[in-house]
């Protein structure tokens, strides 16, 4: 893709003098001193364009990628959703680095449905000069499904990340779309926590027409204000975010599942016990059509080490659900997110999600 | 209006006892109590700090905006405001919260002063064409009584720490030394983020407190409940 036909909006976020509006990258400003910002290499570009096609079946119809983002062909491989084109998005490049701008635009027109993750947790690679930067847009049009399932974030020591990201969603329409961010590299020399130098995490929802139903912005300065504050988080050092953006009937039903899984796991989060102690016929119907034996994480199976707090609210707006979990266990927040994601499936398309792949 | 009825009128809004329901909330104080994540005085320091930066770089800044374009006259930015704080407050209960004393605040403020934008905001509050948040009402009753936006900021402040020291003295292992000490030292420190908010557009607003977040959660979903969100 030739990058200079791109729009003007497009343009202007690989443009090296962009203003992205906060003023807490202004000290990031210097260009690298090896590959300056917005040179080849350092502007990754791709769309993905789902649809259904004339047998109604939802396939990834166009994309463009331009490295170091690159996305492999949809693979069908969900057992549970067997028509339902699965993608991994892939960073040729490996590590965010100093001065990177990425863009990605996800499009699901009316009654398609996709999964979409990465292929592996993505590093952000420790920093001299500037900061790297992600513009993300995802639209979903009439009755379109997407479950946007990302591997973890992992900013380094000394680095800077901004991303923005503008969730585009129809009444009808039902978006799952979360994020992991690590404290940093936790197994990496004495190991890091919250060395990174700035992470501003951006996320608005809007309907088609633009009315914005809400917004979720993160400043994170470490040296300024410590995470490990209790009320930010506490002794835990990953946290994580659901969104899910769906008709206000169906954020109910999910809410109504999810609370039974508020809390703290010390006491059995997410455990059978949770579960069977609930009085919630609704809810009890609902869980004998879930296989739980291999979702849910039982009190034997935590260790002080697995601790993870768990919240679910309602966005503004009948937007749909926030749902906030912190922990410091990679994995048990990983299987804490799928589990909500199973849950948004089974309200909306009626079928759990599979197991994930045990290499994963 | 001499500076001394200025701080009276300062000292008069921003008491606890000023009836506008702040007696009522913890801002999930309570869950955070009953999972021994806040159990003395030094967990409920750093908690209430907390809260207070969430509320100083969302609910001040639009406060703050707000009082701008009153003095110019902007009602639709007023309203711009109003809507920008619910947009951030991604907990039901923490809206409900929000507008039940932004309410309370127009229908106070509109009783003790004469004012015709005191009463078209109330008259919006009635009519729902507004949100009528707790920020921008408190905003609107400041610029109408002369006060400057500095006092708002610090009114807005003490009103967080003190709802949430208020709350911990009934479910916190804390004395009310404790808390007056904690109120004190945190006075203090808001120079330091009003410095920040000052220079903050709506664009900016931001707040990180998942575990504050978590607590409104388990405190919504909960059956203890002696005090809302």
């Amino acid at each position: 893709m030739n990058m200079e036909d791109s729009t003007s909006v497009k343009k202007s976020v690989y443009d090296p003098s962009y203003d992205f509006g906060e003023r807490e990258l202004l000290p990031y400003m210097t260009h690298p001193k090896a590959m300056p910002v917005g040179i080849s290499g350092k502007k990754g570009y791709l769309r993905l364009g789902f649809e259904l096609d004339s047998d109604g079946k939802s396939i990834l119809r166009d994309w463009e990628r331009h490295v170091p983002l690159i996305v492999q062909q949809a693979l069908y491989f969900d057992e549970t959703m067997p028509q339902m084109p699965c993608v991994y998005i892939l960073s040729s490049g490996g590590p965010n680095v100093d001065g990177d701008r990425f863009e990605q635009i996800i499009t699901l027109k009316k009654n398609s449905f996709a999964f979409i993750s990465t292929g592996a947790a993505t590093k952000i690679a420790q920093m001299k000069y500037n900061f790297s930067a992600m513009i993300q847009t995802i639209e979903l049009e009439e009755g379109a499904y997407l479950e946007f399932l990302p591997e973890q974030m992992i900013p380094c020591a000394q680095s800077r990340y901004f991303t923005s990201t503008t969730l585009k969603v129809h009444q009808t329409a039902t978006l799952f779309y979360s994020e992991i961010y690590m404290g940093g590299r936790k197994f990496f020399k004495e190991g890091e926590k919250f060395d990174y130098d700035l992470l501003i995490i951006e996320t608005t929802g809007e309907r088609e027409n633009g009315k914005l139903l809400f917004k979720d912005k993160a400043v994170i300065k470490p040296s300024e204000n410590s995470p490990s504050q209790i009320g930010i988080m506490g002794e835990n050092e990953i946290f994580a975010n659901a969104i899910i953006m769906t008709p206000k009937d169906k954020a109910d039903l999910i809410y109504e599942t999810l609370k039974k899984v508020v809390g703290i796991n010390s006491r059995g989060f997410l455990s059978e016990t949770n579960f069977d102690s609930s009085s919630d016929d609704d809810f009890n119907d609902k869980k004998s059509d879930i296989d739980f034996s291999e979702q849910t994480i039982t009190n034997e199976d935590i260790s002080p080490d697995e601790y993870v707090a768990f919240g679910v609210n309602h966005l503004s707006n009948d937007a749909g659900l926030m749902v906030r979990i912190i922990g410091k266990n990679s994995g048990v927040i990983k299987r804490s997110l799928r589990f909500v994601c199973s849950q948004v499936r089974m309200a909306i398309k009626g079928v759990p999600m599979p197991d994930e792949f045990p290499w994963r | 209006m001499n500076n001394r009825v200025n701080i009276l009128r300062l000292l008069q809004f921003s008491d606890s006892a000023f009836p506008v329901g702040t007696f009522s909330f913890s801002n999930g104080l309570e869950s955070a109590s009953f999972e021994r994540i806040v159990k003395d005085a030094e967990t409920l320091r750093q908690y209430v700090h907390s809260a207070s930066l969430q509320s100083a770089f969302t609910d001040c800044v639009a406060a703050k905006e707000a009082y701008y374009r009153i003095k110019a006259g902007d009602y639709e930015g007023l309203k711009q405001c109003d809507e920008y704080v619910i947009l951030y407050k991604n907990n039901a209960e923490a809206r409900l919260m929000l507008t039940r004393m932004g309410k309370k605040m127009a229908e106070l403020s509109c009783s003790l002063i004469s004012d015709p934008l005191l009463d078209r905001w109330l008259g919006d509050i009635n009519k729902s064409n507004v949100n009528g948040t707790f920020p921008i009402s408190q905003a609107l009753a400041f610029a109408v009584m002369g006060l400057d936006d500095q006092d708002l900021f610090y009114s807005h402040q003490y009103g967080v720490i003190n709802m949430i020291l208020s709350a911990a003295l009934r479910c916190v292992k804390v004395s009310h030394l404790d808390t007056q000490k904690i109120l004190y030292d945190m006075e203090a420190s808001l120079d330091a983020t009003y410095l920040k908010v000052r220079d903050m557009t709506l664009a900016n607003m931001n707040a990180f407190v998942p575990e504050l977040e978590v607590m409104a959660s388990i405190h919504e979903t909960g059956m203890m409940r002696m005090f809302m969100n």
